[in-house]
């Protein structure tokens, strides 16, 4: 049985405002007969929260990649001065230049999101050591084993593994930039979902926390999900798409949660 | 192809083959050192891309995706041995075949064709 007043309720809500517009928070403005509307919010908000999770994600991996090219690009310049200064000898730099774009590397991992470091850590990595590298850049640049080289040209096969350490391929670190460029368009179209919803509400203080909750639900839910799914074991720290899963699977019931956690705690004014 | 491995011969192809996979942008050198080895195996250019599409690509591909902070020196011959043959030997079946399947036929990525045009054009 529906009240008169429960009766009345539901006309209010289903008149249109004054503009003769309907808001997309509006439209499933819930009454107890609103149970698809109510519904149809709620996809919508784990729609907007997960497309603000993917390109707020997508912007900081992006970042933190062009921040490894720019620090190991700057790597050779540094030692370089080192050594004309007197500092340091070539094959301590090269030794150096070496070991500095290893943490420079972990850093940049430690840096990126769950998903991108799970994919990043699928091979393994043992990094090479300087004598491997020595051996290799001998060959590569004088056809011979590096023990049987001058004491020169071994300086400069150490020169050379010290300018190689800083010399990222463009068309590869171009991609960060795509990527930072998907993330920051998916984060536009999230933003415009919300300041339109803000736009067209009636409270529009209450939407802009509601817009702000589900944003931050999304991010934090689908980071937290990813990090603690390699934590305890759910997945491999090495498998990115198990990881990629859980972390959308993880910011789409975080959106659900704050969009029903909002809507008790601040429970949509009756007009 | 279908011979039997020949792991010491395929371990220098494969090592050679990484390289096209680094992330540090690659010197006349390193093209010319690649290539050596390359034609030093034996194997004419199509075996060779048979064994960069099906062997090395499905394994160090993603080092070249926009996800990943790339390794830049490329990876000592014993890790490239482990990590292929372990693709190589894992057991398949259903939809995990069908998903090698279709990692074999994808497009390698754009910085490792270009590489591997580079280095076709010094093998022929």
């Amino acid at each position: 049985m529906i009240g008169k007043s429960q009766r009345e309720s539901e006309h209010r809500s289903r008149q249109p405002k004054k503009n003769g517009k309907m808001s997309m928070a509006d439209t499933h403005t819930a009454t107890p007969a609103s149970g698809e509307k109510r519904a149809l919010e709620e996809a919508l908000a784990g729609l907007q929260g997960t497309a603000s999770q993917f390109g707020a994600t997508c912007i900081n991996d992006a970042r933190a990649r062009l921040q490894y090219a720019r620090d190991i690009a700057a790597v050779p310049g540094e030692l370089r001065a080192a050594i004309d200064a007197g500092r340091i000898s070539v094959s301590d730099a090269a030794a150096q230049a070496s070991a500095l774009r290893n943490r420079i590397m972990e850093l940049a991992r430690r840096r990126s999101s769950p998903t991108a470091r799970a994919y990043a850590m699928r091979l393994k990595r043992e990094g090479r050591s300087v004598s491997e590298l020595s051996e290799k850049y001998a060959r590569r640049l004088y056809g011979n084993s590096f023990s049987a080289l001058s004491e020169q040209r071994q300086a400069s096969v150490f020169k050379e593994i010290i300018q190689a350490s800083g010399r990222p391929d463009e068309g590869v670190m171009r991609l960060a930039q795509q990527l930072g460029r998907a993330g920051r368009r998916l984060l536009l179209v999230s933003l415009a979902v919300a300041v339109y919803d803000v736009v067209e509400a009636d409270d529009k203080p209450r939407e802009v926390m509601r817009q702000s909750a589900l944003a931050g639900a999304g991010l934090i839910g689908g980071w937290a999900a990813g990090s603690a799914a390699v934590a305890v074991g759910v997945c491999a720290a090495t498998a990115p798409v198990c990881v990629g899963a859980i972390a959308f699977v993880g910011g789409l019931l975080a959106t659900y949660g704050a969009e029903a956690s909002f809507g008790s705690l601040y429970p949509r004014p009756t007009r | 192809m279908t011979e039997p491995l020949n792991l010491e011969r395929r371990a220098a192809v494969w090592e050679a083959l990484s390289e096209l996979f680094v992330g540090k942008e690659l010197q006349d050198y390193d093209y010319a050192g690649i290539a050596k080895t390359l034609r030093a195996s034996g194997y004419s250019i199509d075996e060779l891309e048979k064994v960069l599409r099906e062997e090395v690509a499905p394994v160090f591909r993603s080092n070249l995706s926009a996800l990943a902070v790339p390794e830049m020196e490329g990876w000592a011959q014993d890790t490239v041995v482990k990590e292929i043959r372990a693709y190589l030997e894992r057991e398949r079946t259903g939809i995990s075949r069908l998903l090698m399947r279709l990692e074999t036929s994808r497009a390698l990525p754009d910085a490792a064709t270009k590489r591997w045009q580079r280095i076709r054009s010094l093998l022929s």
